[in-house]
């Protein structure tokens, strides 16, 4: 017998309406067909028929697996929880020493420019200190002056007014005289000290002076130029990038390393806590 | 708390945190359908029994990732998994089916034997047989159709739950379950005597 092309799609429904799943409308078009329609009707029985069998299918559970799965669980817990502590013990040490680290590095990177002596953090006064202590080969003015000082000796400067008394016994200052001093009396002076000693006393001419003194006022200016200088180059250290501010991006790091391995600590610490309380309840449920 | 009335979402939500009283009412409420999934898979009752164990091993081992949504799909797919790795582990799973299929074929034909030396079957023993026949007509079913009959026709589980159990589409469910009744229904109609 061939079948109606309506009965091929009720065939198709006749699944979903014995299992219930379909739509109010589909379900009425069923339901109108399947009156009618003898061989679709006996489709359906046997369709039901089928499923009510299989329903059946289901065994009863063998006699004391509950309580077998039950105990397995059971055992499982108490090995899972043991491990759960060790791991959790293992969190903790681990968070600890990672904070100890971190506190360590934060100690370091702050207390580094204290051992390190001549640092950034140097101020010009400290500096210019530093340059009173050791005046001597400090400063690149101080070589010039000690080459100076080999080189040429600086000259004695004699005053006029700090010549010594004229001695009356003594002849005055008469070229002549000085030159023949060695037959004078007994008591005067040997010619050539008298030499000296009159060329050491004499004036100075004007211009000789003159240059004299500029050579010293120049002189006295180059150290505060070089002190200058110096104050100079370290505004231009101090001023420098990478210095205050890694350390203080150092400190910040490390700062914030350490805090969150704290916080890692209290939360292993916190686990632990809860591994053996929730323990607690659940064996105080089960009772 | 009373866990009986709790859903199955529930209990697992309840489980997931640790309370082991929520758990034990999930093995009440589900163990006599997972284990009658491993035996459909497995064809042991021994082996049922050591799947079954091992599905709620494992489904307490992976509930603290349990994220909510289709407890019950959840649960299935662990024990579907759990018994096709076991089916393939054993190595001589085909051999021993064989001999339950030649030991449930032969109890079955002493069943039907037996049946008629009786004047008036009882009607128990006759059920028992029947119930027997069906078991061996749906072992009889291919592997997927065997398995669409036992999620929808025994387990009760919705077109969609399967399709998500199986990673198939609905509408494929829908056409494979229909052949898989057909297939069904004429291996019941060999059983004439009985059906």
């Amino acid at each position: 017998m061939e079948k109606n092309p309506s009965c091929k799609d009720i065939r198709l429904l006749a699944d979903e309406y014995a299992d219930g799943t379909l739509s109010a409308e589909e379900s009425k078009y069923f339901e109108a067909h399947i009156k009618e329609c003898a061989e679709c009707r006996s489709y359906l029985e046997e369709l039901l028929a089928i499923k009510k069998a299989a329903s059946e299918y289901n065994e009863e559970i063998p006699d004391g697996l509950h309580s077998r799965i039950m105990d397995a669980v059971r055992n499982e817990i108490k090995q899972s929880g043991s491990q759960r502590r060790s791991r959790a013990l293992r969190r903790t040490a681990i968070s600890a020493a990672c904070a100890a680290i971190c506190f360590v590095i934060v100690l370091t990177v702050a207390l580094l420019p204290f051992f390190h002596g001549s640092g950034s953090l140097e101020t010009p006064a400290d500096s210019y200190e530093a340059e009173g202590d050791s005046a001597a080969g400090a400063l690149p003015g101080d070589t010039q002056m000690s080459e100076q000082e080999n080189t040429d000796p600086m000259p004695e400067v004699t005053f006029p007014s700090m010549e010594a008394p004229k001695d009356e016994s003594q002849p005055t200052n008469d070229p002549e005289l000085s030159g023949s001093a060695s037959t004078a009396k007994p008591d005067a002076v040997p010619e050539e000290d008298i030499t000296k000693s009159e060329a050491d006393e004499a004036p100075l001419p004007e211009s000789a002076a003159d240059e004299i003194l500029t050579q010293v006022e120049s002189e006295h200016k180059t150290p505060s130029e070089n002190h200058t200088q110096s104050s100079d180059s370290r505004v231009e250290n101090t001023s420098a990038p990478g210095g205050n501010e890694i350390t203080m991006a150092l400190l910040i790091v490390s700062g914030l390393l350490a805090v969150a391995s704290f916080i890692a600590f209290l939360i292993s610490l916190s686990s632990i806590r809860m591994t053996p309380e929730n323990q607690k309840d659940n064996s105080h449920k089960e009772e | 708390m009373k866990y009986e009335s709790l859903s199955l979402d529930d209990l697992f939500m309840l489980a997931k945190k640790g309370d082991v009283t929520a758990f034990e009412q999930i093995v009440i409420n589900t163990e006599k359908a997972l284990f009658n999934l491993a035996l459909s898979y497995l064809r042991s009752r021994e082996d049922a029994e050591d799947a079954t164990q091992e599905i709620y091993l494992r489904l307490w081992r992976k509930i603290p990732d349990y994220r909510g949504g289709g407890a019950k799909v959840y649960l299935f797919k662990t024990a579907r998994n759990i018994c096709i790795d076991m089916l393939r582990h054993a190595a001589s799973a085909a051999q021993q089916d064989s001999l339950s299929l030649e030991s449930e074929g032969e109890r079955y034909e002493r069943d039907i034997e037996d049946s008629d030396s009786f004047s008036q079957p009882d009607k128990a023993y006759l059920r028992k047989v029947k119930k027997e026949a069906l078991k061996k007509c749906i072992n009889s079913l291919p592997d997927h159709s065997r398995e669409l009959i036992i999620l929808r026709d025994v387990q009760g589980l919705s077109y969609a739950e399967i399709g998500e159990l199986l990673s198939i589409p609905e509408g494929t469910v829908k056409s494979r379950l229909s052949r898989a009744r057909e297939r069904l229904k004429e291996l019941l109609l060999e059983e004439k005597d009985l059906f």
